[in-house]
C-alpha cells in the first residue's frame, strides 16, 4: 500500500500493511489511537512513566501479532484498548502497595460521585456518550466507573460499595448493555449479526 | 457454572473485572458460544467508548517504539497462528486446524476491471505477461471452480510469479474478494485482493498448492468464510 494511502485507509487494512512490515501504517496506527491508549493506561495506573511503557507494549504486540486482531470481532479501537486495559491491571494486581492507594483513592472518588462523562474525549462523542451515561442509574455508573478506571474486580467494587457481589456483577453488564441500546436508539453506532 | 451464570459475568469479564477462575471459565464458554462472543465485542465496543481521553499520542514513545521496530523484513515472515486465549476466531475454512501459518507474501495488484483491459495500459501488461505465463512451460495452472463450475484460473511459474484470471467472478457490492494460497501442509497465506473482477498479478511462495479465493467485508488476514472457488495447481 502506497505511503500516499495510509490516511484515508480502513483500521483493518492498515493492520494488513502492518502484517506486510509497513511501519508507515504502524505509525498511522499510532497518531489514530495511540492518544486513547495513553490516556487509558495513564488514567489507570497514576503514572505516564509506566503509562508510556504499557502503550509501547500495545503497538509492539499489533506489529508482531497483527493477525490477533480480528476485524469480525470489532474495531481496532476496542481492540487496542482491551489490550491496554487488560495489562494496566495486570500491573495494578501485580502491584499491591500501589492497589491499596487505588483502592482508596477510588472509592474516595466513587463517593465523591464522580463523573464518567469527564472521561470522553470530544463533543461530538461526549455529547451522545454523555447521554447514555447519564441513563444510567447511579449503581450501574459507580460500578462501572469502579470496575473499568480503577481497575477493580466486581468483588472488590462489591466491598467498597457495600452492596451484594451478584448485584454489582449483574450491574457491570446491564449498564454496559444500556449504554449500548441508548446509542442505537440514537442511531449513534450500528452493531451487526446476532444479538 | 451454568450459560446463564457464565453470561451474568460477561459485563465483569470484558472490563477485566473478574477473578482468574472466572476468567478461564468464560475463555472457555466463548470458544463455543458465538452468541456470547458477540455480546463481549459490543461490551468492549461500549468501554472504549468511555475510554477516549482525546489525549494526543506521546511523540517520545512513538520513537521509541519505531526504533525497535526491525529493520528489514525476513523474505518471508512466518508466524505461528496460536489459538486465542479471549476470543476464538471463526475461521470456517477447511484447512484452517489448530495452527496456521500467516506467510506475508507481497502483493502486486494492478488493477480491478475486465474493462480496463480493452483501454490498455497497466492492466494490457498484466494480461499479456498472463497469456505467457499460460503457454509458459514452467508454470503451474489451477483451474479454481466453485459451486457453478468454472470461475477463474491462477497460473503461477517457477520463479512465484503469479496471475490470476478473474474476469468472469460476479461483480460485488461493497464487499471484496481475497485471494489464498495454501500449502500441502494447510499454510494460509493472503496474496492479496481483489476489487472486482479481473486479471491480477500476485506473487506465490513456491510451496503454495492450492489457490482459493473467498469474499470478504474488508482485507483480513485469515479467511472469514468458505471459499467460493478453489483450485490446485499442476
Amino acid at each position: 500500500m502506497p505511503t500516499d494511502d495510509l490516511s484515508t485507509a480502513s483500521d483493518p487494512a492498515l493492520v494488513v500493511a502492518i502484517s506486510r512490515y509497513h511501519q508507515d501504517a504502524l505509525a498511522e496506527a499510532y497518531r489514530r489511537h495511540g492518544g486513547a491508549v495513553f490516556g487509558l493506561a495513564r488514567r489507570l495506573l497514576s503514572d505516564s512513566h509506566v503509562a508510556e511503557e504499557l502503550v509501547q507494549e500495545v503497538f509492539l504486540r499489533l506489529w508482531n501479532q497483527p493477525e490477533k486482531f480480528d476485524p469480525a470481532r470489532g474495531s481496532l479501537r476496542a481492540y487496542l484498548l482491551a489490550h491496554c486495559h487488560s495489562r494496566s491491571v495486570d500491573v495494578l494486581r501485580s502491584d499491591t502497595a500501589r492497589r491499596r492507594r487505588e483502592q482508596r483513592d477510588a472509592h474516595r472518588t466513587a463517593e465523591a460521585g464522580y463523573d464518567i462523562e469527564h472521561e470522553v474525549w470530544d463533543l461530538t462523542v461526549a455529547e451522545h456518550v454523555r447521554g447514555a451515561v447519564d441513563a444510567l442509574p447511579k449503581g450501574e455508573r459507580e460500578a462501572i466507573h469502579l470496575a473499568y478506571f480503577g481497575g477493580h474486580t466486581y468483588r472488590e467494587v462489591a466491598q467498597l460499595l457495600d452492596e451484594p457481589e451478584g448485584t454489582v456483577k449483574s450491574r457491570i453488564r446491564s449498564g454496559l448493555r444500556r449504554m449500548r441500546d441508548t446509542l442505537v436508539d440514537a442511531n449513534y453506532i450500528a452493531f451487526g449479526g446476532e444479538s | 457454572m451454568t450459560h446463564d451464570e457464565l453470561q451474568e459475568l460477561l459485563g465483569a469479564y470484558a472490563i477485566d473485572a473478574v477473578e482468574r477462575d472466572e476468567a478461564a471459565a468464560v475463555d472457555a464458554h466463548l470458544l463455543e458460544c458465538p452468541r456470547c462472543r458477540a455480546e463481549v465485542a459490543e461490551l468492549r465496543e461500549m468501554a472504549a467508548l468511555l475510554a477516549h481521553s482525546g489525549a494526543d499520542a506521546p511523540d517520545g514513545v512513538w520513537d521509541r517504539i519505531s526504533s525497535s521496530l526491525t529493520e528489514t523484513p525476513p523474505p518471508l515472515r512466518l508466524e505461528v497462528r496460536r489459538p486465542r486465549q479471549r476470543l476464538a476466531s471463526i475461521v470456517t475454512f477447511a484447512a484452517a486446524a489448530a495452527v496456521i501459518v500467516v506467510l506475508a507474501i507481497s502483493v502486486q495488484r494492478l488493477g480491478s476491471q475486465v474493462d480496463d483491459l480493452e483501454r490498455g495500459g497497466q492492466n494490457a501488461t498484466v494480461a499479456i505477461a498472463a497469456q505467457d505465463a499460460m503457454t509458459s512451460p514452467d508454470a503451474r495452472v489451477a483451474r479454481l471452480t466453485g459451486p457453478d463450475g468454472r470461475v477463474a484460473v491462477a497460473v503461477v511459474r517457477a520463479n512465484g510469479q503469479g496471475y490470476f484470471l478473474g474476469g468472469g467472478l460476479p461483480v460485488l457490492d461493497h464487499r471484496i474478494y481475497q485471494l489464498w494460497g495454501a500449502t500441502s501442509s494447510g499454510q494460509i497465506a493472503s496474496l492479496g485482493t481483489l476489487p472486482g473482477p479481473g486479471v491480477y498479478a500476485f506473487t506465490a511462495d513456491p510451496s503454495v498448492s492450492v489457490v482459493m479465493v473467498t469474499e470478504e467485508a474488508s482485507p483480513v488476514l485469515s479467511p472469514t468464510s468458505a471459499a467460493i472457488a478453489t483450485g490446485t495447481l499442476a
